[in-house]
């Protein structure tokens, strides 16, 4: 089973992102990279990270990322870490976890929430790969 | 039970409550309307309190970007301490837009609920109280905009918490003369909106206590309202702002994606859209086996459906929709409802094949009423 946020992780989730019809047709117009932070708390020592470069319905790139600095990535999506797992999990939607401040979104908002179907299938995908937790 | 939250402006209701802006009488303030009402002679009826005042007048339209931005530009010359938006949806959605606008340096389209206004500059400096002149919209207690970018004929949802009036005038005064097209497409948006608040995904006990009793007052009192009884007018005019609150506070669904599209794309003025699409939509949710429907007729004691066909027979207000307009143009309805935001917050999120047979449900309908 994938550690959360491993290079191992992150190719399982783009396998199962690139077999999704679903996904691909949702964001058949996207173009833009994400960087999805998980901060530390109780229950990690320090911060993850992993880049997913998403285009046209399809997830181009992607892998575990030691040093942030290095990529420049349109979108950021960060929160801590009991908050993914609880998002992964499904104990938590994206957009309730946006608005109440459990996670924090920056980039182009107006094309963000032209997508949402989209962002709400990037959740649910997230959801079946099998993960193993940090904790 | 995941973290929500529950937002509501102070609400002043019931007659004369337009006297609460006394209270305002030595600030700075500018009243916003249209050319509608302002013809009505409503203003004076508001500036009568204040002794500081001057009036904005928006083009009686469909709200676009454009006028937002114009109201910010005029806004930030006046520099007022107080706005009071004054007419119905389309005149409070710009101004919500407008007093964000007139202090961030913010594309409109940027205004999310996830955007730090602040980070633009936002530090809410005027207040905004908002004082419906129509039933229907909830737009002086909602913290959503809806704006229509003209050249993209599309509606723009924008949404946050900041952009929630501090304080809604929900004063029978206005509505009592309301003319009957807008008692109809004013009451089904309230009704819309009640019945998605209590089917949408986020609905919650709050959202929920307030969407089941603005339906109960909306079923009794719509027709009679049409009717011209002034206490039904009183009461329409209340759950509107209820069922207002009630979706804010959850959200709206698949009708709205729908209707949404259907109005850019068409002209179809809001209200007469949401009637058109919410039957279809909810027998489509009870083929589906959507538990909440069920939940909502318990609680009511009713079929809701059979209760909005009554309502739609009683009313024809299928007289009013363009149903070869729609018909020849369900594809790109479809595709474009797909993209709005308010598609994932229903009970579930359709397939686009689902909502062309939606569409064509409202076509049948329409063409099987004329006949």
């Amino acid at each position: 089973m994938p550690k959360l946020f491993s290079d191992e992780w992150v190719r399982e989730y783009m396998k199962l992102l690139n077999e999704s019809k679903e996904y691909e047709d949702a964001a058949k117009d996207w173009e833009g990279d994400f960087l999805f932070v998980v901060e530390p708390d109780e229950n990690l020592d320090k911060p993850m990270y992993i880049y997913l470069d998403l285009y046209h319905g399809k997830a181009r790139e992607g892998y575990a990322v030691d040093d942030p600095s290095k990529v420049k990535p349109a979108f950021e999506f960060r929160g801590r870490y009991s908050n993914w797992k609880k998002l992964i999990d499904g104990d938590i939607d994206p957009i309730k976890g946006l608005v109440t401040g459990k996670f924090r979104l920056k980039g182009n908002m107006a094309k963000v929430m032209r997508y949402a179907r989209a962002a709400k299938i990037l959740v649910e995908i997230a959801r079946k790969v099998e993960t193993e937790f940090p904790d | 039970m995941e973290m929500w939250r529950f937002l509501s402006p102070q609400i002043l209701f019931g007659a004369d409550s337009t006297e609460y802006l006394e209270r305002f009488e030595k600030r700075r303030a500018v009243i916003v309307t249209d050319e509608v009402i302002k013809n009505l002679d409503y203003v004076s009826d508001v500036s009568k309190h204040l002794e500081n005042s001057e009036t904005v007048t928006i083009r009686a339209r469909e709200p676009c970007i454009d006028d937002a931005l114009e109201l910010a530009e005029e806004m930030r010359e006046i520099e007022p301490e107080v706005i009071i938006a004054l007419g119905g949806g389309s005149v409070i959605d710009v101004a919500k837009a407008g007093r964000i606008l007139m202090e961030a340096e913010i594309e409109p389209e940027e205004i999310t609920p996830f955007t730090s206004l602040e980070e633009y500059g936002f530090r809410g400096k005027t207040s905004l109280i908002a004082i419906p002149t129509t039933s229907g919209t909830g737009s002086e207690a909602t913290w959503a905009i809806v704006l229509k970018n003209i050249k993209e004929r599309r509606k723009v949802i924008m949404a946050h918490e900041r952009a929630m009036p501090e304080i809604a005038i929900v004063d029978p005064a206005f509505v009592y003369s309301m003319p009957d097209h807008l008692v109809i497409s004013g009451g089904f948006d309230a009704l819309s909106h009640a019945v998605e608040a209590f089917l949408s995904s986020f609905s919650n006990p709050f959202s929920d206590s307030l969407a089941l009793n603005s339906l109960r007052l909306i079923l009794d009192n719509f027709i009679m309202s049409y009717g011209g009884d002034r206490d039904a007018r009183e009461k329409m005019h209340i759950s509107a702002t209820m069922a207002g609150i009630a979706f804010s506070n959850s959200q709206v669904g698949v009708v709205h994606a729908l209707a949404h599209a259907a109005g850019a794309l068409l002209g179809i003025p809001h209200g007469l859209a949401v009637g058109a699409f919410l039957n279809p939509v909810l027998e489509f949710y009870a083929e589906r086996g959507v538990e909440r429907l069920g939940e909502m007729n318990r609680n009511l004691g009713l079929n809701i459906l059979r209760e909005i066909e009554r309502i739609e027979a009683e009313l024809r207000l299928f007289e009013y929709i363009p149903v070869s307009e729609i018909e020849s143009h369900r594809s790109e309805i479809a595709e474009r409802a797909m993209e709005d935001s308010c598609i994932v917050t229903g009970p579930f999120v359709p397939e686009r094949e689902d909502l062309e047979t939606v569409i064509e449900r409202v076509v049948r309908r329409c063409m099987r009423e004329e006949s």
